[in-house]
This record gives C-alpha cells, structure tokens and sequence, in this order.
C-alpha cells in the first residue's frame, strides 16, 4: 500500500484506523464547526489571525493526515522552531516562527513584553489569489478555479512544466519530482463539497484560521483588527483588497493574515505583482526589436537583388 | 508586576539588527487600510532566517538548449523568407540552408522542450487550451504551427530540388511566409516568458529581455546563413552583404546585452545574479566569445573590404557564446530565486504615496568579477590592436599591388 505522492508504504498509524460510529457523515457539518455553510458560486477563503497562533503545528499535522501527504526531509534548521521552513509540494501548511528580542544594544535582555512570549508565529498557506500568477501561467489548465473560488491542480492534466513555480508571487506552488506533478493547497476541495470545514481550520485549536465565506471573514477580521489596535497599533492585515500583499494585479488574496511586523519578516512579500500583466508590452518589445532588424535585413537583402 | 510600555521591537534576523528600529505601519483612515494610505518604512534587509520567499524555477541545461535552437530556427525562416523575396536567383543554396535550418532547429526544440517537462508523456496537454496570460502558452502555440509550417516548406524545397521549380518555389513560399510571421513571435517569446516570472533578476530584466532574445534569434540566424555561403556558390557581394547583415543584428544584440548588463550591475534584484559566476559567464563567453569576436571579425572583413573572414569560426563563436547566454541566464534566474533579499528588493514599490521609496544599500561583491571583466577587456582590446594592424597590413599590400 503506497500513497500516490510518495513511493513509501503508508506508516502503520494510518491504517490502524478504527470503522467510524457515526452510520454517515453529518450534513453540512461546517455549520456546526465553523458556522458557515459551503455553497458552490460563492468564494471561501481562511482568515489567519497571526496574534492568537500559538506555534501549535496542529494544522500542519491535520493538513498532512488529511491529505495524506509524507514527511519532508526532516532536519534541523538550527534558526527557530520551524524545521518545515517553508511549503512545498508535499506541506501545504506551515508555521513560521519569529523570535522577537528587543534591542538592548547588546546587553543580556532582562524584561521582555508581555505579549505573544516574544514570538511572532504565523500559519501559511496557498493565498488563493483572486487573480493568481500560478493559475495564469499553467498552459495546459491544469491549475483552475473551483466552484468554492479556490485554486486547484488538476493531477490528471498536469505535465509537469514547472512553469507555475516560478509564476506564484508566495512560493506555494511546488513540483512533486516523485510523480513529476505541481502540488498546492486545494483548500480542502473535497471537503469542502462534502460540507466539511477545511482540516487545518478545524484543528487550530485557537481559532487563529478561520473558515468562512470571503466577505464575512473580511468583516470579522476588520473587527478584530479595530480591536487588536488598542494594544498593537502595528496591526495590519495583508491580502485585504487592496492592501499590502494584494498588489500588482492580484486583486485579493482569499486566504489573507493579521500581521504585526512587516510582511517580510514573515517572509512575505509587500507589493507582490502579477505576472502576466506585462506580458503584451514584453511581447510587443520582442517584435518591435525583430521587425527593426529584419527591415534592416530587408534593406541589406533588396540590394542584393537589385545588384544581380 | 513591572508594567511595560509596549514599545518598537526588532527582528533579530535582518542584517540591521542592533540599529533604532523602523516603524512598521503608520496607520491612518479607515480598516483595512489601503495601500496608497499607509506609510511604509524603506526595506532594510529583514528576512524571514534568509529562506527564499519565492520558490525557484526547474529551468535546466535543456531549456536553455532549445532556447538556443529557437533562436537559430525562426530566425533562419525570417532571413530565408527575406531571400526568397528579395534576393537574386543565385541565392537558393542560401534559402535551401536556411529552411533547412529552421526545420531541424524547431523540430529539436520542440523535443527538447518536451522532454524538459517533468512528465513528458502528457506534452499534447498544453494544446488542450490558448491562454493569453501564459506566455509560456503563447510559445506552444507559435512552435507547434512553426514547425509544422517549417516542415511544409522544407518538403517544397525538396520538390523544387527533384527538378519541379516552378511549384517547388511557390509551395514553399506559401507556407514559409506564415511560418516567418511565427518566426518572430518564436524568437521573442522566450524573453517574455522569462520576465514574467517572480525570478527577481529575470522580472527585473523588463523590458529588455524579449528584444535581447529577438536580436539574438536574427543574429545567430545570420550568421548561420553565412557560414552556409561558404558550401554554396553565392556571389562575392551577396557574401558581403551577408557579412553587413551579420554585423547589422550582431550589433543590434551586443547594444542590448551590453545595456542588459549594465542595469543588473545596478539593479538590487540581480544582485543574486550579479554575485553569481553565471554573470562571468555571460561577460566572457557570452558577450567577449559570442558577440564582440564575430562582430570583430565581421568589421575587419568589412573594413579591409576582403572576402569575409572566418564565417565558419565566427558562427560556431556566436553558437558556443550563445549556449553560454542561454545558460548564464537560465541558471542565474534560478539563482536569484535562491536570494530572499532580491525578491524583497523586487517587492518593494519605487513610489508609494507620491513619493520616492527609500533605495536600499547597495550590495558589494567580492571583485572577483570585476577583476575577470577587467582583463577580458584588456584581453578583447589586444585582439582589436591585432586584427586593425593585420587589416592595415592588408590595405597597404593591396596598394602596393596597385602601384605596381
């Protein structure tokens, strides 16, 4: 029994699984556990509300049982707790770690703010762009937008020309060489058309990712934020339309953050841009240059002619 | 409890660390704030322990390879095309060679290409749809027909070589007329695909990167053509209009390289480029090998008015220098994705608010590049002081032969 992703049998936990008690699943259990109900047409995203993560890992760990996704190449990193350091074809969730040390102009910190322990942690994920580079630049339509507004790789179109990767302004988009496939985040597709709230929203355990629809989370996060600015007035959201992080061309980001530092402290960037919007004045250049040397051929050819 | 005023608090990571903190966000207006309201302290340095933030491209040997072989290929088809129209009866060994060329480079490319996707099986894939916003899109749909129109004029040419001229010629003029429009957009695209990325250095490369691989694509073309004029009976003028052609395109590209790499030398998102020895490459083998050898070799022919000189080593020059560019700019694109600093560099608006954003400090290499750049210059100017003595020479014999 191999996973599709991994050539390695499945670890033993996973098939000692126990039958459920339940004879079906609940009926739009989303309502129940995030208090929303998915109903194809309409655009689902995640709130993550970075000042009430806890480093928990509870959503990568649910991402990966879910998704049934392997272990990177664990191995320390030796900067913080973060050994995942960054997502890839097979993490499509992972906490960031930022230890915050106030500056004492080298002397050994003896009081620190009471807040957050002096961490900053942060759960990343796919954005779900409103317009994403990814999506724009697959050639084959492969990457595609689903009824739920979110950005998924179709495994069977794939071709595995990489040209995604390097199109994705937040470097979420990876190739799987196992199978020679881009794998991404798909926001719990198949969850989401049973019902069910995605896997790492449900397990975060601070409720610091919510589920919802777009523009409930839009308002609730502006709420939050109205709130958070009393103590924290460097408070920010990043993906709101708009603002930082939906720059360029991207519109929205539908999985957007409440951040305290700048973006890429989190190493996010502050004006991603989206990459096909130069694509007609870079083309046009390329022929402008081409027809300008191939009059000159032209010119340099006619008098050959006129010659014999 | 000792209460503590919350306060302005660093990052340990950023190269600044120890220095008075930057405010993050003034905030002002109304929730969210939009991004032309907000105030925002210039970029300095912070990242995330220095992993990338962007993931970097798979491009390889085999892409830069069927770069290469594009070049060549829609750009034989436009100078073929341009022969067949303009030139003389004397010049169809040329057009033979070139829709030659222009078949067997597209037909490798195209392989190439298909086998450089990580599953290649799937290639018909991306024929399934046409996506304006995908360059990589863009150049499926202009190989595909290029080749297939290549391939038609290539078996007009075989008819006319068979003794049937008449339809021969109009055969393949039908179809290398379209298949030369193609040419143009199979010549360009790769720069376009190439800039619209988030590679810091290839996307900071706007706008000259498409015109970079255009007059590229011309040049190597041309000097394909003339190397072929050396295994056909061509005129001596044709020769040497040839030879003022290759000097034309050689000339227009080495304009553009040599403007390409002076805006990296200052451009904070090539800086991963910059240090990196693919930059050396592209200065040596690239612009000393590739482009200002032949170019010299073309100038003394034109210059000395002598048959031209070299036109088979100046094309396999230009065809090793070029696999170099292609290399250099492929693998130094990869590199740059590696620099999380870049990328941020990359990231950051110019203006915002009405105003100039703060530019960063500028990153210092080591020298080891300069000092290599340095003596390829000293290098290249003993090879000008050699050829213009020789072509001096030349003259003078000439003369004396006169006299005589």
């Amino acid at each position: 029994m191999t996973s599709p992703l991994y050539p390695l049998p499945v670890p033993f936990r996973a098939r000692e699984h126990s039958d459920s008690v339940m004879q079906r699943p609940i009926p739009d259990e989303s309502e129940l556990t995030a208090g929303v109900r998915i109903v194809p047409g309409r655009a689902y995203g995640f709130f993550t509300d970075t000042s009430l993560c806890i480093g928990c890992k509870a959503c990568e760990v649910a991402c990966k049982e879910w998704n049934t996704l392997p272990a990177d190449k664990v191995r320390l990193s030796g900067t913080s707790y973060d050994n995942t350091r960054h997502l890839s074809a097979t993490t499509w969730r992972h906490v960031r770690f930022i230890e915050k040390i106030r500056n004492s102009g080298g002397a050994r910190v003896t009081a620190m703010e009471p807040f957050q322990s002096n961490w900053l942690m942060m759960s990343d994920v796919c954005k779900h762009c409103k317009r994403a580079g990814c999506l724009e630049a697959c050639p084959t339509g492969a990457l595609f937008r689903t009824e739920f507004g979110t950005v998924v790789v179709q495994q069977d179109i794939c071709n595995g020309c990489a040209y995604c990767v390097p199109s994705c302004p937040f470097g979420v988009v990876e190739i799987n060489f196992n199978d020679g496939k881009a794998h991404k985040c798909t926001l719990c597709y198949d969850r989401l058309k049973g019902g069910f709230e995605p896997a790492c929203a449900k397990s975060c355990p601070t409720n610091s990712i919510q589920f919802g629809e777009v523009e409930d989370l839009l308002d609730r996060a502006c709420k939050r934020l109205e709130k958070l600015r009393r103590s924290r007035p460097s408070a920010y959201l990043y993906g709101a339309p708009g603002a930082p992080g939906a720059t360029g061309g991207i519109e929205q980001l539908y999985c957007f953050f409440l951040l305290l530092d700048r973006p890429e402290v989190y190493n996010l960037p502050l004006n991603p841009k989206l990459p096909s919007k130069r694509i007609k004045k870079s083309l046009n250049a390329g022929l402008i240059t081409a027809a300008g040397i191939g009059l000159a051929a032209a010119a340099v050819l006619a008098s050959v002619g006129q010659e014999e | 409890m000792e209460n503590i005023e919350p306060q302005i608090i660093e990052t340990g990571n950023g190269p600044d660390a120890g220095l008075p903190a930057p405010s993050v966000f003034e905030v002002c207006g109304n929730l969210p704030e939009p991004f032309d309201r907000i105030e925002i302290s210039p970029y300095r340095g912070e990242t995330y322990y220095e992993i990338p933030p962007v993931r970097q491209s798979h491009y390889e040997w085999k892409t830069a390879t069927a770069f290469l072989l594009n070049g060549i290929a829609g750009g034989s088809q436009i100078l073929a095309t341009a022969l067949d129209l303009l030139g003389g009866e004397s010049d169809r060994g040329l057009i033979r060679a070139g829709r030659y060329t222009a078949f067997l480079g597209g037909t490798s490319s195209a392989l190439m290409l298909i086998s450089s996707l990580h599953n290649p099986r799937r290639w018909y894939n991306m024929l399934r749809i046409f996506k304006k916003t995908s360059p990589m899109s863009i150049g499926i749909w202009a190989i595909t027909p290029f080749t297939a129109l290549s391939s038609m004029t290539v078996a007009g040419q075989v008819i006319e070589d068979l003794g049937y001229e008449n339809a021969g010629r109009w055969i393949g003029r039908a179809f290398s007329l379209p298949a030369a429009v193609l040419g143009g957009f199979v010549i360009s695209y790769m720069g376009t695909e190439l800039e619209e990325t988030n590679m810091p250095f290839w996307a900071g490369s706007y706008p000259l990167m498409a015109p970079l691989y255009s007059a590229f694509g011309l040049s190597n073309s041309a000097a394909a053509i003339l190397a072929a004029s050396e295994f056909t009976e061509v005129s001596q003028k044709t020769r040497r209009n040839l030879n003022r052609l290759a000097l034309i395109s050689g000339g227009a590209e080495l304009a553009l390289a040599t403007l390409s790499q002076s805006r990296w030398k200052n451009s904070p998102e090539a800086a991963g480029f910059e240090f990196s020895p693919y930059s050396t490459l592209f200065r040596f083998a690239y612009i000393g090998l590739g482009l200002s050898a032949p170019l010299l070799m073309r100038l003394y022919s034109e210059v000395a008015e002598d048959s031209p000189a070299g036109a088979i080593s100046g094309f396999f020059a230009k065809l090793l220098g070029g696999w170099a560019m292609q290399l250099s700019l492929v693998y130094g694109g990869r590199e740059s994705g590696k620099q999380a600093r870049d990328y941020f560099e990359f990231a950051t608006p110019r203006k915002l608010n009405g105003r100039e954003v703060e530019k960063p400090e500028k990153r210092q290499s080591d020298g080891t590049n300069s000092m290599l750049f340095g003596l390829g210059v000293l290098a290249m100017g003993a090879g000008i002081f050699y050829l213009s003595s020789r072509g001096k020479e030349v003259r003078g014999n000439e003369s004396s032969n006169c006299q005589e």
